[in-house]
């Protein structure tokens, strides 16, 4: 299988998002499509920003993305899980994902968030001259009302 | 916990409220309006209020609802309650979780006594919003009643069907119904639900929980604020015991 995707550097990555929905949504999860190669340590953090107020904030690790597998070499779309309703409504956003500690991307170990072409949950606002100009892949998962 | 409780004496009608923020097109006072639609925003994201309820008051529940078209403009709620308008002595802390899908948030303690209550908010928008919510205690009924309910939701959408049969909805949106019946209330009990009733009767809202632990996995899932869609039917079942049938409609 072949991926395209960005290694988390010192920096981090980031993605700009725009929520151009009329009524506020309560988001209920944030699912990147990360790339797991061969890490033995780390501490990461995801972060919702808007402007220059922090909408939401949640720290995972190296083996909440392994989540008990046993392979070394995992593609997988992670889900960070919003303890509480964290309600967006319309506006541009940036996700970016940073490394907190114990991370040095080598060729051996890294993380990384893949790209993919033609994301239909992530429209680009953009036309892509090549497959590495795509967005990270990115889901979402807002709370809807249920019945009793 | 009993099965059936109504959430009646709401403080925050006699308290005086004041807000550390207060978006004015979205003032203090809609908390009071009994519209879900009608809110009160801050123009912060971290903001309180402040309750002074006028004397000490027992206080043993807390439930918000939501705004239902847009849901909850807050991520978190904590209580802190003060005997005196000292705020940096707080005696007692609670803190409540919120249900996004349910529209609810609730908690029930063990009976408080103050006047005082700061309440701060968090939220991951620029602003605080509040729609409506219920501070106080519950009304005590008492035991050895017996309850069954039964609960249907009005479908509020407009659908349409076009010559294809193929189903067009414009949103998704439900009113719950609740046809209850108490039964085996004693003459003082009755006294308690006539008090309610003429308070209330069909034009205020109040908070209801329907469910306790051993009859749903979540007690907000039936609960939340309701009017009593019509004057309740009270029925002397035999001597010194009677029954009371009533309808409740979900609040919007």
């Amino acid at each position: 299988m072949k991926f395209v995707m960005d290694v988390i550097k010192e920096n981090g990555l980031e993605i700009d998002l725009v929520y151009s929905g009329t009524a506020r949504i309560q988001l209920g999860a944030i699912i990147p499509y990360l790339y797991f190669h061969n890490l033995i340590s780390g501490e990461f953090i995801l972060t919702i920003v808007n402007g220059l107020d922090e909408v939401f904030v949640k720290q995972f690790n190296y083996l909440d993305i392994k989540n008990g597998k046993t392979e070394d070499y995992i593609h997988v779309y992670h889900p960070i899980v919003c303890p509480y309703p964290v309600p967006i409504e319309n506006g541009s956003y940036t996700i970016g994902i940073y490394p907190v500690s114990g991370y040095e991307p080598t060729g051996n170990n890294f993380l990384g968030w893949i790209k993919q072409h033609e994301d239909i949950q992530v429209p680009m606002s953009y036309g892509t001259l090549s497959d590495a100009k795509n967005p990270y892949t990115i889901r979402f998962k807002e709370y809807s009302r249920i019945h009793s | 916990m009993n099965p059936f409780e109504i959430y009646s004496e709401n403080l925050i009608y006699q308290a005086k409220i004041t807000a550390s923020s207060e978006n004015l097109q979205f003032p203090v006072i809609n908390l009071l309006d009994p519209r879900r639609t009608k809110v009160f925003r801050s123009l912060e994201r971290e903001t309180k209020l402040y309750f002074d309820f006028n004397e000490t008051s027992e206080i043993n529940a807390f439930m918000a609802v939501d705004d239902k078209r847009n849901g909850f403009g807050v991520s978190t709620i904590d209580l802190k309650f003060y005997p005196t308008s000292n705020w940096s002595l707080a005696t007692d802390e609670q803190s409540i979780e919120l249900n996004a899908q349910l529209g609810v948030g609730y908690k029930e303690f063990t009976k408080l006594e103050y006047r005082f209550c700061e309440m701060s908010l968090f939220s991951s928008l620029n602003y605080c919003e509040l729609s409506k919510i219920f501070i106080g205690k519950k009304l005590e009924i008492g035991r050895s009643i017996d309850f069954g309910w039964s609960i249907k939701e009005n479908d509020l959408s407009k659908k349409t069907l076009n010559r294809y049969g193929q189903v067009f909805v414009d949103t998704i949106n439900t009113q719950k119904v609740f046809n209850c019946r108490l039964s085996l209330l004693d003459k003082d009990q009755l006294d308690k639900i006539y008090y309610w009733i003429n308070y209330y009767s069909e034009i205020k809202p109040f908070f209801v929980r329907i469910g306790c632990d051993n009859m749903v996995n979540d007690t907000r899932r039936f609960s939340g604020m309701v009017y009593l869609s019509d004057v309740p039917t009270i029925t002397n079942s035999s001597f010194g015991r009677y029954n009371l049938s009533f309808s409740l409609i979900e609040a919007m």
